[in-house]
């Protein structure tokens, strides 16, 4: 997102290579874990993330402040990691795997096996309330952040979370 | 938060964790690198593949013209041939495009949303805000808060970049607050940031505004007028774009478009 007065934001070396490695060092690991579970695995996850980088880095003339870049940059992960998913369906044909029971989640302290049904429940769902979730549950951003990035309104957000939430819900239940 | 949400949460945060662990960062950082070089390495080669392409245009050119031009002079000049002096040619050679500041701006977009309507190419996208303005929120601009009109070569990888835009904002002016105070709060904000330059008065639909030149950060040749009518003030920014392979937007383009705004607020 591009602030029409930047405020306060602080300033990226004017080089842009130097800004792109800046941004790299500040980001990555956090784009990382974004990507990641969203692609399921860490090697594609930073491999989308590198291009996200890359694209960036092609496209630095339409970036002016930190703030925009962030902004290109999670964009860029969700869609890259977007395509990469249809790209390994088409491949592999993956049909979701079907679940298997679990006991309920302990919420102060889940299980791996606990941690791995929530996760595969996730997968099952569709890919934009995924993204939602990931975006609301684990970076932690508003559902104006959400509808930016996404390019969505905070309404869709709201219903998308929702459905979300319901279907994570039933999905658990019936296999506990 | 409920019970579902916080174990979606802990659930994500665990499976960010293990993935965080086993990231090798020196690793990415050098790898990075390489691709980075990879890609100025391939910058270049474009570049010079251009270069060379353009010159090659020009000595074809040149030599098309030299030839037409030797065969008018060897033409005989026959009894219905006119001599009259040559003079200056007013009309533009056919097949140049026409200029960004020429280009019509034949839709008309009318906002009952935020009071306004205005003219805009041919071509051009438009993405109406979906909800009123949200004063607190006021000067981040993206889709959620904007109507924004854009040529199309200004999305990339489904992110607009703003480049070759311009967006449109507006809300009630406050009670207890003038117009003036306004135009003020808002001119207090681009005097603190980094877009900071002269403004100048001027008019839109013959309500006085203030439109300034950005500078610093902010791109050359962006522009962002603060305008009142009756009880709602706008803010519309405008950014060119120059990318010669894409497309070129020239300020002069997005004042005519700031221009043919009409405000009925």
């Amino acid at each position: 997102v591009r602030a029409v007065p930047a405020i306060d934001v602080p300033a990226l070396p004017t080089d842009r290579r130097a800004a792109v490695t800046a941004l790299f060092h500040a980001h990555n690991r956090a784009l990382v874990r974004l990507a990641s579970l969203l692609v399921d695995d860490r090697e594609t996850a930073e491999d989308v993330v590198q291009e996200a980088f890359i694209s960036l880095y092609r496209h630095w003339t339409g970036i002016r402040d930190p703030g925009a870049a962030l902004g290109y940059l999670r964009a860029a992960t969700l869609n890259l990691s977007r395509s990469r998913i249809r790209r390994r369906r088409r491949e592999l044909s993956l049909v979701p795997s079907e679940l298997q029971p679990v006991a309920a989640a302990d919420v102060s302290a889940l299980t791996r096996d606990a941690t791995d049904e929530v996760m595969r429940v996730l997968a099952t769902l569709p890919r934009r309330q995924r993204e939602v979730v990931v975006l609301r549950y684990y970076d932690d951003l508003s559902e104006a952040e959400i509808a930016t990035t996404l390019g969505i309104s905070p309404g869709s957000v709201k219903q998308h979370a929702h459905r979300a939430l319901t279907a994570l819900s039933q999905r658990l239940e019936a296999s506990t | 938060m409920t019970d579902m949400e916080r174990t979606l949460a802990v659930a994500l945060r665990t499976r960010a964790a293990e993935v965080d662990d086993a990231v090798d960062a020196r690793r990415l950082a050098e790898q990075l690198a390489r691709r980075l070089d990879a890609e100025d390495h391939d910058r270049r080669v474009r570049r010079s593949v251009v270069a060379v392409a353009a010159a090659l245009l020009l000595v074809a050119a040149g030599g098309v013209a030299w030839r037409v031009t030797a065969q008018a002079g060897h033409q005989p000049a026959g009894p219905s041939q006119r001599t009259t002096s040559p003079s200056p040619d007013t009309n533009p050679p056919t097949g140049v495009a026409p200029r960004q500041r020429d280009i019509p701006l034949v839709q008309r977009y009318h906002s009952r949303v935020q009071h306004y309507s205005l003219s805009y190419p041919a071509g051009w996208s438009r993405s109406p805000l979906p909800q009123p303005w949200d004063f607190p929120h006021a000067l981040e601009s993206s889709t959620a808060t904007a109507d924004l009109f854009a040529t199309p070569t200004g999305s990339l990888l489904g992110w607009r970049s703003w480049d070759g835009s311009v967006i449109v904002q507006s809300e009630p002016i406050p009670a207890g607050m003038t117009s003036d105070q306004w135009v003020a709060s808002i001119n207090g904000v681009f005097k603190g940031g980094q877009c900071s330059a002269a403004r100048e008065r001027t008019s839109i639909d013959g309500h006085p505004a203030w439109i300034r030149g950005a500078a610093g950060t902010c791109g050359p040749g962006d522009i962002v007028a603060v305008v009142t009518s009756g009880h709602r003030g706008y803010v519309i920014a405008g950014f060119p774009l120059s990318t010669p392979h894409l497309a070129i937007v020239e300020t002069a383009l997005l004042q005519r478009i700031v221009a043919s705004m009409q405000l009925t607020g």
